[in-house]
């Protein structure tokens, strides 16, 4: 058999190559079409992203706690039907801005509920932490004072989830701002001005957060006090 | 201070090794070179530590928010260079970088798909009024298809030169934690980085002059 016998000519069952040259000016189309469209709209679909309510008050293992308020959350704005997909090169210039803008956005969110999902462990696990650290009297029912601790401690995380459900609808309604302003923008120094605004307030969201760790911890000790 | 940041959607076109490879054949003009790798990958970062050496400063960063604090930093410290190397999606440390960059690098291959992934990435350039040019990477060393490529990527915007061919150099310096012009100075790959290196270098002194005279003009 001859080495060559299993070969086919190159063009044999292959469909002809699209040309990159006409890619190319497709792809010019587009950004020039994505540049001229209003950016606003294509931020609101943002909101239609599936809500991360169950990431954030996804419980700690160890902790007994009650469950808190499962209401669903509104971002302070309209919600926005779903449009129907589309296809094709005119439709698909919009859909890649609105892809990158809300890609940011959603970046910048799953970046904040982390930060509040973090906290929130963090909150129960050093709240039952400094319960359990406090001096007790000697010859108390320990049984009898676990249970109320249970029940006070169950309490104060309630408060607190309900606490950090504000924390999160003020961080959804800043982060679309955010979202919205940063689709607006025109120069770099507007982007970083935006940034900059973001990030303190970030920061104002985060002291709450932490004054509402506090509290919790606070409310424990009181009744863990005044149980012994 | 100039920045040059490397942004693409598309990943695999070569951002990093590019970086990297720039970096090193900057360090020929001076030492004060900066790498910022806001790519959670850490390619640059593991690089690095096989380096063992000082320059090219690298940092890793990976919330957007530290990115101008960073470039602040390293201003004050004397790098005279920093490139920012960013992942392969449009979010929004990719922004950043490209608002704060003096010149936007777009590498791409020599492919219907990097062309179209380029697309997001343009729109976030045109609309930051940013410079960029394309660099075409990891390409054969000659044919119909590269010059196909080059045609589109000219009509899209500029395209630096030379096109970076494909060469087992640029891997292998990556992997010994060298610049290719430092892992093979005579080898083609070597050529190639200092002359992409010079063309970008003459397009941020350019812009530079641009923005000096912008400001005289607006001053008077």
């Amino acid at each position: 058999m001859s080495k060559t016998q299993g070969r086919r000519p190159a063009s044999d069952g292959r469909l002809a190559r699209r040309s990159m040259v006409d890619l190319a000016v497709e792809a010019s189309r587009a950004v020039d079409e994505a540049l001229v469209a209003t950016p606003v709209r294509l931020i609101a679909d943002s909101v239609d992203h599936p809500p991360l309510l169950e990431q954030v008050f996804e419980r700690p293992d160890r902790i007994e706690a009650p469950q808190g308020p499962t209401a669903p959350i509104h971002a302070g704005r309209p919600a926005v039907p779903n449009r129907p997909a589309v296809r094709g090169c005119e439709r698909a210039s919009g859909d890649s801005a609105a892809e990158m803008v809300v890609q940011i956005a959603k970046d910048y969110q799953n970046g904040v509920l982390n930060h509040i999902k973090a906290g929130l462990s963090a909150a129960l696990d050093h709240a039952r932490d400094f319960a359990e650290t406090q001096p007790t009297a000697e010859g108390t029912d320990g049984i009898g004072r676990e249970n109320h601790f249970m029940i006070a401690f169950g309490a104060a995380a309630a408060e607190f989830r309900a606490e950090a459900l504000e924390l999160l609808k003020a961080n959804v309604t800043a982060t679309l701002t955010y979202a919205e302003d940063l689709a607006e923008a025109r120069t770099a120094a507007e982007v970083v001005e935006l940034s900059g605004t973001q990030a303190r307030k970030n920061c104002e969201l985060m002291l709450k957060q932490a004054d509402a760790l506090r509290s919790l911890a606070l409310a424990v000790a009181k009744d863990r006090v005044g149980d012994a | 201070m100039y920045v040059l940041a490397l942004v693409t959607q598309k990943g695999g076109s070569g951002k990093s090794t590019l970086a990297v490879g720039l970096a090193v054949a900057a360090m020929e003009n001076s030492r004060r070179v900066a790498l910022v790798e806001a790519d959670p990958q850490g390619t640059i970062w593991r690089w690095k530590e096989r380096r063992g050496e000082a320059y090219p400063r690298v940092d890793r960063v990976s919330d957007p928010a530290y990115i101008e604090p960073v470039l602040a930093r390293l201003e004050a410290e004397g790098i005279w260079l920093t490139i920012i190397d960013t992942a392969a999606t449009n979010n929004a440390a990719a922004l950043r970088a490209i608002a704060r960059s003096d010149l936007c690098l777009i590498p791409a291959r020599p492919s219907p798909a990097d062309i179209e992934a380029s697309v997001p990435t343009l729109i976030a350039i045109r609309r930051l009024k940013r410079r960029f040019a394309f660099v075409l990477n990891q390409t054969p060393a000659r044919g119909s298809r590269l010059s196909e490529a080059a045609t589109s990527l000219n009509s899209l915007g500029h395209l630096a030169l030379p096109y970076m061919v494909q060469r087992n150099d640029h891997q292998d310096a990556l992997g010994a934690g060298l610049g290719v012009t430092e892992y093979a100075r005579e080898g083609k790959a070597s050529e190639e980085i200092v002359e992409l290196w010079r063309w970008v270098l003459k397009r941020l002194v350019e812009g530079a002059v641009g923005h000096e005279q912008d400001a005289r003009q607006a001053a008077g």
